[in-house]
């Protein structure tokens, strides 16, 4: 009895419920529904998530500037070395483009007033511009390369075409040769930049922490230098710009072949065409 | 391999040079030149298996460290810092000079060394051994400890805690 007493008030509490909670449960339906649709979702969603991107754009300087600001001041800081060893080059390719071009301008203005005043010269006669007349024809070669840190004088990377004693002492030698130089002329802003010895010369070019010494045979018309100082800094720029304070072995396999390709290998300094 | 600068310096005529070749190429010399600037000179040394290569820069003598020009210094990973043992004079600015050489090279690791050892009685050097409490007795002539201090600093320059002075 008390049984079927219960089974009946289940059912009308089932009624009841299903009275009261009708919408309810079509409105819970239908949110399942949404849930479960991708497409449905996505329609719902994406407006309020490219609001929220729209937001994020338009107020990203001023939320997280200054994060993003510390962080770029830290790397700047840890990184300090690597970072002008890549700028230092660059600047120098900067430079010596305007120069260059300072200079062939100067020099197509000298040559301009020469043709005009000058027709009978010998040279003129024989076709050849002034500056073609000025450069010596004999050739000259790299012979050897080297990249030493500045400080230490511990050899970054060499290439050869000849056999030599031993490079770590050459950089050695030559570190304190230049630092010898430069300490006795306290001349501080002012680098050695060669050492002449009959038909060789040994040219140096000073980057931030290392430098570059080129040895090479025969007599170096400025041309010639002006090539090879791109040539150096196009190597510096691509090939120096990281941090070369603890290099690996794998390094210094690397930069001496990079060194072989851009100045032994094929490398002969082409004097100018006759 | 790596490569490590180590700088010998101190007063003139204690025997840096001396030191140098016989460790490069273990001979020695009884004539004495004067070292003109620096000399550069390379020599491996083996480590537990691992192979140092050790630039060495004999610097010229000076009575204080002060005149060697700073940039002889700069880089490197070790100094020798050598005095007679028969010359007190060459040990007397000994503090002074070890104190201006950790300005230029905060933390570099620096070897006090008696050279000559083969000159003195071992009464004299435990007199200097008080003074001057140095890391190594060396004579270049017959070549005792010589090999084992540069030995000595390729391991301590190895080490990942480095022992300083």
């Amino acid at each position: 009895m008390g049984t079927s007493t219960t089974a009946k008030d289940q059912h009308l509490l089932e009624r009841l419920r299903e009275a009261l909670l009708h919408d309810d449960r079509q409105e819970l339906a239908e949110l399942r529904h949404i849930l479960n649709t991708r497409e449905e979702l996505e329609e719902r969603i994406n407006p309020i998530i490219e609001e929220h991107l729209l937001e994020l754009e338009q107020n990203f300087p001023d939320t997280y500037l200054q994060v993003v600001q510390k962080v770029i001041d830290r790397r700047l800081q840890q990184k300090q070395d690597e970072l002008i060893n890549i700028i230092y080059p660059r600047l120098g390719i900067m430079v010596r483009k305007y120069i260059s071009d300072e200079i062939r301008m100067w020099m197509e203005r000298l040559q301009e007033n020469i043709r005009r005043t000058s027709h009978s010269v010998f040279w003129w006669r024989r076709r050849k511009s002034a500056a073609e007349i000025i450069i010596d024809n004999s050739r000259s070669i790299v012979e050897e390369v080297y990249v030493i840190s500045h400080e230490s004088g511990l050899l970054l990377g060499s290439a050869s075409s000849v056999e030599t004693v031993d490079k770590d002492m050459i950089a050695g030698m030559l570190t304190a040769i230049k630092a010898f130089v430069e300490d006795a002329f306290k001349r501080t802003d002012e680098e050695l930049q060669g050492i002449r010895y009959g038909a060789y010369e040994i040219i140096i070019y000073n980057f931030f922490n290392y430098y570059i010494a080129i040895a090479a045979a025969g007599s170096i018309s400025e041309q010639e230098r002006d090539e090879l100082a791109d040539k150096i800094l196009e190597f510096a720029a691509k090939e120096l710009n990281h941090d070369l304070q603890q290099p690996d072995p794998i390094f210094y396999a690397k930069i001496k072949r990079q060194l072989e390709a851009y100045f032994i290998t094929p490398y002969k300094i082409s004097p100018p065409n006759d | 391999m790596i490569s490590k600068k180590v700088v010998i310096t101190g007063h003139f005529g204690v025997g840096k040079t001396s030191l140098f070749n016989r460790f490069i190429s273990n001979t020695f010399n009884e004539k004495y030149l004067t070292t003109i600037g620096v000399r550069v000179d390379k020599k491996m040394v083996e480590i537990d298996g691992q192979e140092v290569s050790l630039v060495i820069w004999d610097l010229a003598g000076e009575v204080s460290q002060e005149k060697v020009p700073r940039s002889y210094f700069l880089g490197a990973s070790a100094i020798i810092y050598v005095f007679d043992l028969s010359r007190p004079a060459t040990f007397s600015r000994l503090d002074d000079d070890l104190q201006y050489i950790q300005t230029v090279l905060p933390n570099v690791l620096v070897r006090k060394v008696g050279n000559k050892k083969d000159l003195v009685t071992n009464e004299t050097l435990q007199n200097i051994h008080q003074q001057t409490n140095p890391h190594y007795f060396t004579s270049a002539r017959t070549g005792e400890n010589v090999l084992e201090l540069f030995q000595n600093i390729a391991r301590a320059m190895l080490s990942p805690t480095p022992d300083r002075p």
